[in-house]
């Protein structure tokens, strides 16, 4: 019975790029540039290193609408080196890839196995007694079930399922090819080796049942380690299965409860601390931190007031700590005592404004008539700036609530203070 | 909420200290809490924010408890619920209660406070002096907008304008539309110049695919060419080849045939003819050696014959030799021996003369008695300075003497000349008077002629109010009509002018509705047919008269020719009552189609009808009202007709009025000046009789001018002449004191130095006649012999040496002839008897001539012994060589030489054909293929003009396939470049990166952007609204207050729509308006207290107000000021509790002259300086 190691990594999205930094004097910006080649490059490294039998790559390699060709050669050049070291690359297409111009005109190595669109393949070795079987996105959305028409398993052989599928619908991400977990674990595999979501996450383990998540993240929501999978194979059993980091940069959300501070500089030694904390737990690694500040606070006024300035101290703090660290924004959720106290302000200062903008951001009629007449100034802007994080856009009603509650604050913030800053 | 009573239990400077807000039960109202330092009062201040919002992290009252010691507190009132409370030091359970000290929840004032935060608390429920100056500076910048004045006021922002142009500023520098380069747009560019960046080095899939297909094409039409090339090169060399081997081949053929004629011959061996040459040569060379050696040996023969050597010369070589080094020695001494003795006889001359000079006819050995020793010299010498300095001294004591002398001379008749000065005290005690009292006089013109500036331009602004005057006193003849007189026509006129304008009014709308309804009948097409009522009135009477025609004419027999024949009109009486049956019929039915229509007519006549009688009565009620007005005008001119001035409308003389007050306020100065000046005029005559009585007791004269300028002038110059006098008198006296006291010390002197040149004379005397000399000679004489003496002996000694030394020379050159007399006559008699140096000379030329003939012989001599060897060698080998000649020949089989020559000549030739044959053989195996008989082989049958044709062919034809593989190339390489660009790069990839981060912060910056635009709009909406809501009440209020804190310098606050934006302005008590920036800095800050103060009582109705802190706001304020606003705050405090901080003991003065208004004074304790 035979004993090798395999690499199951997914989602690679090579060359697409990282959103939501910006630059600052100080920031690491040499060092993200090009992170989803270095993680692929540590990915190739590690399977020279740990000498695999042969890499899967379990779709979504290029995005889908990067129209450079030179990524494809360069995809090819690790392919090469993957080869030189004797090793095998099984590939199905993602939906990315299927939507990818660049996928349709490049020749691979002869390592390399795209398997076929129309239908599933098997790939036998008799010699390790192993199958891969496998079916790639003839489009860039398919709808139906591909799990249910793989091929039954090869007896006495391990065998390894590659699929690209969200399996039974994921947050945030398109519902491809669904199937169940059931359709998977019935099929009698050893190895279903996932792509599609973006986070690392171990469906079942008998069989086994994985998304090993993509090899970077590459903005806010993709937070924590990414990598690949590690699967070793013992007399004819898979005896472990390893995660192992690939990623050049990380993204963590840091969210500090401002309840019980006081002054500014109470907040901003919290922070301090947390963003200490998370930096002892990834040394040797170039950090996105996003700061989410909560809670209902005293010092909220005092923070609002110059939120740029606060970014700069956070920013500050960020680079004494360490030198790869990156604020990448902050994210104002604090609460005034003021308002929570619910203590009527009868003809106080703070109580018409706020009580103006929440009837601003609660009537429809009035937030359709503020985004016409900032409608000259988004008319400005080129369309893909005006799409936000998640769903968002700059000129809905959801951002321009938002953008009347920070207002509120900026104006209260500054009025508390006499405004005689 | 009240503050009942504050507790300092520990904090800052004080302990245990309890200020006791209470009075009987109550504590409302103004309460002053008096700090007479500074620090005491802050502190207390301090301790306010932080019983009710706790104390601050690094406090800065810890300097006497210490932090964890720290408590202070307060009991308070709030909605009849009373609590009292400590605050310590802390985060969190820092409220404690008074009574058993029981943590309180720290939330618990919270209620009492209003949620009130530490910042609003101290925004909006106290005032201290730095933000009632900037709320008075607010007042200034808002420029009166009232929005924002009531806004600030109302809730103690008082620099609400900042915060207004912060966010202007901010959404400005992000983005307008205006600006292309700068903020958002600016990024907005840079970002789409990175995005068209990425798509220029970003390379498709498509372009990729294309370049590699073009380039895959290009290898394969590369291969084909090449194969296709490598064909026609094979032809190409043989051809080639054949083309090199048939001319051989042809030559070849030739050589073999002549190689047939030296069929017999067997050639000599290859070196015969260099051996012969070899030695021929050598033979030739020895012969010509041979016969040069012969001509030298007979040259060097006749050059030794010719040299002769003189006997005797070379025998006495050494003697000769010494002879001539001797010779230098002796011509130098000759010359010296001259040199010294003329240098004697003028030594000897010298000396004579020296000893002339002493003594006529001296001799030398005579003067040997002025040889001195050198302490006899210096005892003279010594003596000889002496007597130069007591000479010298008393020739200076006699020449002070006679100095002295002529200047007592001087002062004795300048001092009888001198003038006597007079007694000029009282004279200066009136200077000193009038000069104390400075420049009367200017000062008295510089008055007067103001004062009649001032004179004419009052007299100017009162005809400019329109008075006809030539004096300004006549105004107060003039009877002017008073204010209220006036104020009762401005309302009549008022009255009638809002009556007419009523009227007139009411005469427009009336002739605009009858212009209206005009239109609306012409326009109406039924109106023009006469349909209305009264036609159908008229229409069915005309009926009815002919119906009763017809009825008395039916049933009376009435003759149808009777009746009106207006009415018949000339027709038969029934077709008369058809046509008027008809029209009645016609009208009401046409009434009745139209009925709509036709009621609107009939109302519209109607209404004409009224509109008309309504105008003609308001052309009445104007014209009767216009009488009124000119009446009413009449009398109002006729007020005026006695001023004499041209009377404007009551409003424009109500300012002329004001404007006259202000013009007789100036009148009055100017009577002030006027006195002023004349009480002038009398203080400079005074003066000037003072001063003429002073100066004329000095004098007799008269001083001719009563000018105060001049007499003080004059004076002065008196009193400076008579001072000058006195004070010279004295300076003569001291100095003629001085030089008699002089004159007796220099007689002293001269005594003194007689004396001591007698003592000199006699020691000199004595001393000279002891060495010879005469007794009346003279130091000078005496010095001078023995320093002349002194000489003499030094040239007495060289002319000794020079002697020595010329009979030394003398000797020593005779020695020398004598020996070379000698010499000569042994080796060279000729030279005997000439001069010693010519024939020393000549002797030794005709020796070195001898020694070099000797050297020469000898070496020709040599040279001939050597040639003689060298010839006899020569002739030897030359015989050796023509036998060896010999030897040769016989071997070669030949009699001679010659016979050798000619047999070598045609080995030559031989050997030539065979090499030729063998080197044409090789060049055929080298160009052709194979060995030498395939090569011949392969050109047989070929014909060499053949091939040649064949190979210009297959060239062409290779040329083209060379460019076409050439083209190829370039295209490969083309290809080749294009793919190895796209290598992978992540060059588009990078910068997508970059195109990212300037999305990020163009969002980033769009958000603040929007953000900063919303703010500004909620901000001026809020702002409004506070206006529309608070400004009258606020105003009323601030109206009230205003007054008050001015003491009535202001009449009130009002907002003026005279600009373009309605403003708040302070209203004079004549009605003038005044805009913030046109009052004094400490108006505009009472301005913003009344308001401030206004906005306070209206945020309190209702609500259990918050207690009020003032804070020491009355530090630049005068006495009156203060008392006003202390009132006010007293009026005021009896709607909340006030507490008046002050450190100003003043302040308490006030207050208690007031009355009414409890003082608490904190301990006066001395602070400890906590740096």
């Amino acid at each position: 019975m035979s004993t090798y190691k395999f690499l199951h990594a997914a989602d690679l999205h090579i060359d697409s790029p990282l959103r939501g930094l910006d630059k600052y004097d100080g920031a690491p910006v040499d060092e993200i540039r090009g992170a989803t080649r270095a993680a692929l490059e540590n990915l190739v490294s590690l399977a020279i290193e740990e000498k695999v039998e042969f890499v899967i790559l379990a779709g979504d390699i290029y995005d889908g609408t990067w129209p450079d060709h030179n990524t494809g050669l360069y995809f090819i050049s690790q392919m090469t080196a993957l080869k030189q070291a004797g090793i095998n690359v099984y590939i199905v297409s993602g939906n990315h890839d299927a939507e990818s111009k660049i996928t349709k005109k490049l020749r691979y190595p002869d390592n390399v196995t795209v398997f076929p669109s129309k239908k599933p393949k098997t790939i036998k070795n008799d010699e390790l007694e192993y199958s891969i079987h496998g079916q790639s996105f003839a489009d860039s959305s398919v709808s139906e079930n591909l799990a249910v028409g793989y091929p039954t398993p090869t007896k006495n052989h391990i065998n390894i399922g590659i699929l690209h599928t969200s399996v039974d619908g994921r947050e945030g991400h398109a519902n491809y090819a669904p199937c169940t977990l059931r359709d998977l674990t019935d099929k009698g595999y050893d190895y279903w080796a996932l792509g599609h979501i973006h986070k690392r996450e171990v469906l079942s383990e008998d069989p086994y049942v994985i998304f090993p998540g993509n090899i970077q993240g590459r903005h806010a929501r993709e937070t924590g380690k990414k990598g690949c999978t590690l699967v070793s194979v013992n007399d004819g059993n898979i005896v472990a299965i390893e995660h192992r980091d690939l990623d050049v940069l990380r993204w963590f959300g840091c969210e500090v409860d401002a309840s019980g501070l006081s002054t500014r500089q109470e907040v901003l030694d919290e922070i301090s601390l947390r963003i200490e904390k998370i930096v002892d737990d990834n040394p040797d690694m170039i950090l996105a931190l996003r700061v989410r500040l909560v809670g209902n606070s005293e010092a909220h006024y005092e923070i609002v007031r110059d939120k740029e300035n606060f970014f700069n101290d956070c920013c500050a703090i960020g680079l004494g700590i360490s030198n790869s660290i990156w604020v990448e924004k902050i994210e104002h959720k604090t609460t005034t005592v003021i308002e929570s106290t619910g203590v009527a302000m009868d003809k106080e200062i703070l109580s018409g404004i706020q009580e103006r903008a929440n009837q601003r951001a609660d009537s429809e009629e009035a937030l359709a008539l503020l985004t016409e007449e900032l409608s000259d100034f988004h008319k400005r802007l080129p369309p893909e700036l005006l799409k936000l994080e998640g769903d968002d856009s700059l000129n809905d009603s959801v951002a321009i609530k938002r953008f009347i509650m920070d207002a509120k604050d900026l104006i209260s913030s500054h009025l508390a203070d006499g405004a005689s800053q | 909420m009240k503050f009942k009573k504050l507790m300092l239990k520990a904090f800052g400077p004080f302990t245990d200290c309890d200020i006791d807000l209470e009075n009987d039960g109550e504590a409302d109202g103004l309460h002053v809490i008096y700090g007479p330092n500074e620090g005491g009062k802050s502190s207390t201040l301090r301790a306010i924010s932080a019983m009710l919002f706790g104390i601050e992290r690094s406090p800065q009252d810890n300097f006497i408890h210490d932090n964890p010691q720290l408590r202070v507190g307060a009991e308070i009132s709030n909605a009849g619920e009373s609590i009292a409370f400590l605050r310590k030091k802390g985060n969190r359970a820092t409220l404690l209660s008074a009574k058993d000290g029981e943590v309180l929840d720290d939330n618990c004032l919270n209620s009492h406070l209003n949620g009130a935060t530490k910042e609003m608390f101290f925004q909006e429920h106290a005032i201290d002096h730095d933000q009632l100056l900037a709320g008075g500076k607010a007042l200034m910048a808002n420029k009166g907008d009232v929005g924002q004045s009531l806004f600030s006021a109302g809730h103690g922002v008082v620099n609400l304008q900042n915060l207004v142009d912060k966010l202007q500023t901010g959404a400005d520098a992000l983005y307008t539309a205006r600006k292309k380069k700068e903020g958002i747009p600016a990024l907005i560019k840079e970002y789409k110049d990175i995005k068209k960046d990425e798509k220029t080095v970003s390379i498709s899939t498509s372009q990729w695919t294309k370049i590699d297909k073009e380039y895959r094409n290009a290898e394969g039409r590369s291969a084909e060419v090449s194969k296709q090339r490598k064909t026609l090169e094979q032809e190409k060399n043989r051809l080639e080849a054949l083309e090199r081997t048939i001319p051989l081949i042809i030559n070849r053929a030739h050589l073999l045939e002549t190689l047939e004629e030296f069929a017999d011959f067997t050639p000599v061996a290859m070196d015969v003819r260099e051996r012969r040459k070899d030695i021929e040569a050598k033979i030739t060379n020895i012969e010509e050696a041979i016969s040069k050696e012969q001509i030298d040996i007979d040259s060097t023969e006749k050059q030794i014959a010719k040299i002769t050597i003189p006997d005797g010369l070379l025998d006495n070589s050494s003697s000769i030799n010494e002879i001539h080094q001797r010779l230098g020695s002796y011509k130098d001494a000759k010359n010296d021996k001259i040199g010294l003795e003329s240098e004697k006889l003028s030594i000897e001359n010298l000396i004579n003369e020296l000893l002339n000079d002493i003594e006529t006819g001296l001799r030398l050995e005579e003067a040997q008695r002025f040889k001195l020793k050198s302490a006899e010299r210096s005892e003279i010498s010594e003596l000889s300075e002496q007597f130069v300095e007591v000479e010298s001294a008393l020739k200076n004591s006699n020449v002070q003497l006679k100095k002295l002398k002529t200047k007592r001379t001087i002062n004795e008749k300048a001092l009888a000349e001198l003038e006597t000065a007079k007694e000029i005290g009282l004279l200066k005690r009136e200077l000193g008077n009038v000069t104390r009292k400075g420049d009367l006089q200017v000062k008295l013109k510089k008055d007067e002629a103001q004062l009649n500036t001032k004179k004419k331009q009052l007299l100017n602004d009162y005809k400019q109010l329109g008075f006809k005057l030539t004096e300004v006193e006549e105004v107060s003849s003039i009877k002017v009509p008073k204010s209220s007189n006036i104020k009762v026509f401005q309302t009549k006129f008022g009255e009638l002018k809002g009556e007419l304008g009523k009227e007139s009014d009411n005469a427009n709308r009336f002739e605009e509705e009858i212009g209206k309804l005009k239109e609306a009948l012409q326009k109406s097409s039924i109106a023009s047919e006469e349909f209305g009522k009264e036609d159908l009135a008229s229409a069915r009477q005309q009926r009815q008269t002919g119906w009763k025609a017809v009825l008395s004419s039916w049933l009376e027999g009435k003759e149808p020719d009777k009746f009106d024949p207006e009415y018949l009109n000339g027709l038969p009486l029934q077709a008369a009552y058809e046509r008027d049956l008809n029209k009645a019929d016609h009208i009401a039915d046409k009434r009745f189609d139209n009925a709509e229509a036709i009621a609107k007519v009939d109302n519209s006549t109607q209404l004409l009808e009224a509109a008309k009688s309504n105008l003609a009565s308001t052309n009445e009620k104007m014209e009767s009202l216009e009488v009124e007005q000119d009446a009413l005008q009449e009398r109002w001119l006729s007020l005026w007709k006695e001023t004499g001035v041209d009377a404007d409308n009551p409003e424009a003389m109500l300012q002329w009025l004001s404007r006259l007050e202000m013009t007789n306020d100036k009148s009055r100065d100017l009577q002030d000046l006027q006195t002023d000046c004349e009480q002038q005029k009398v203080e400079v005559s005074t003066c000037t009789k003072r001063l003429l009585k002073a100066i004329n007791e000095l004098s007799s004269e008269d001083f001719g001018s009563d000018d105060l300028n001049e007499l003080v002038t004059y004076s002065g110059e008196l009193v400076e002449n008579n001072e000058r006098l006195q004070s010279e008198r004295r300076r003569l006296e001291n100095q003629l004191h001085e030089i008699s006291e002089d004159e007796t010390l220099q007689r002293e002197n001269v005594r003194e130095q007689e004396k001591a040149l007698e003592q000199w004379e006699s020691r000199w005397k004595t001393l000279i006649v002891k060495h010879g000399f005469k007794a009346d000679e003279t130091t000078k004489v005496v010095t001078g012999i023995l320093e002349q003496s002194r000489e003499i002996f030094a040239k007495e000694s060289d002319l000794n040496d020079k002697l020595a030394r010329i009979e030394q020379i003398g000797n020593a050159n005779e020695s020398f002839e004598k020996e070379l007399t000698t010499l000569l006559e042994l080796a060279a008699p000729d030279l005997v008897g000439i001069s010693p140096i010519e024939a020393s000379s000549k002797l030794h030329e005709i020796f070195e001539k001898a020694k070099s003939d000797r050297t020469e012989k000898k070496a020709l001599q040599e040279v001939l012994t050597k040639n003689d060897i060298t010839l006899k060698q020569e002739k030897a080998a030359l015989s050796g060589f023509e036998n060896s000649l010999e030897k040769l020949c016989q071997q070669q089989g030949c009699a001679s030489s010659d016979e050798l020559r000619i047999r070598e000549g045609k080995s030559d030739e031989f050997r030539e054909l065979k090499s030729k044959i063998s080197n044409v053989e090789e060049k055929l195996i080298s160009t052709g293929r194979g060995n030498l008989e395939e090569i011949i082989k392969a050109a047989e049958g070929s014909i060499l003009e053949d091939v040649e044709s064949d190979l210009i062919d297959i060239k062409g034809s290779f040329e083209t396939s060379e460019i076409d593989k050439s083209e190829i190339d370039q295209e490969i390489g083309l290809r080749r470049s294009q793919l190895s660009e796209i290598d992978g790069s992540d060059n588009a990839a990078k910068l997508a990166d970059e195109a990212e981060v300037l999305i990020t912060r163009l969002q980033k910056q769009s958000a603040e952007y929007i953000t900063l635009t919303i703010a500004l709009k909620i901000l001026n909406e809020e702002i409004e609204s506070f206006r529309k809501e608070n400004e009258t009440p606020l105003l009323t209020r601030a109206n009230e207050l205003f007054p008050q804190l001015t003491q009535n310098s202001f009449a009130g606050l009002e907002i003026s729509y005279e600009g373009d934006e309605p403003m708040l302005v302070g209203v004079r008590q004549n009605g003038r308006h005044v805009p913030p920036e046109g009052m004094s800095d400490g108006t505009r800050d009472q301005m913003f207290l009344a308001l401030r103060l206004a906005a306070l009582e209206i945020g309190i109705e209702g609500a259990e107000p918050l207690p009020f802190i003032v804070d020491d706001i009355l530090i630049q304020f005068d006495d009156d000021r203060a008392r006003a606003t202390l009132r006010v705050l007293k009026e005021v405090s009896k709607k909340t509790q006030i507490l008046f901080f002050t450190h100003q003991a003043r302040h308490v003065e006030l207050v208690n002259e007031i009355g009414g208004i409890p003082v608490y004074e904190l301990p006066d304790r001395e602070m400890i300086s906590v740096g």
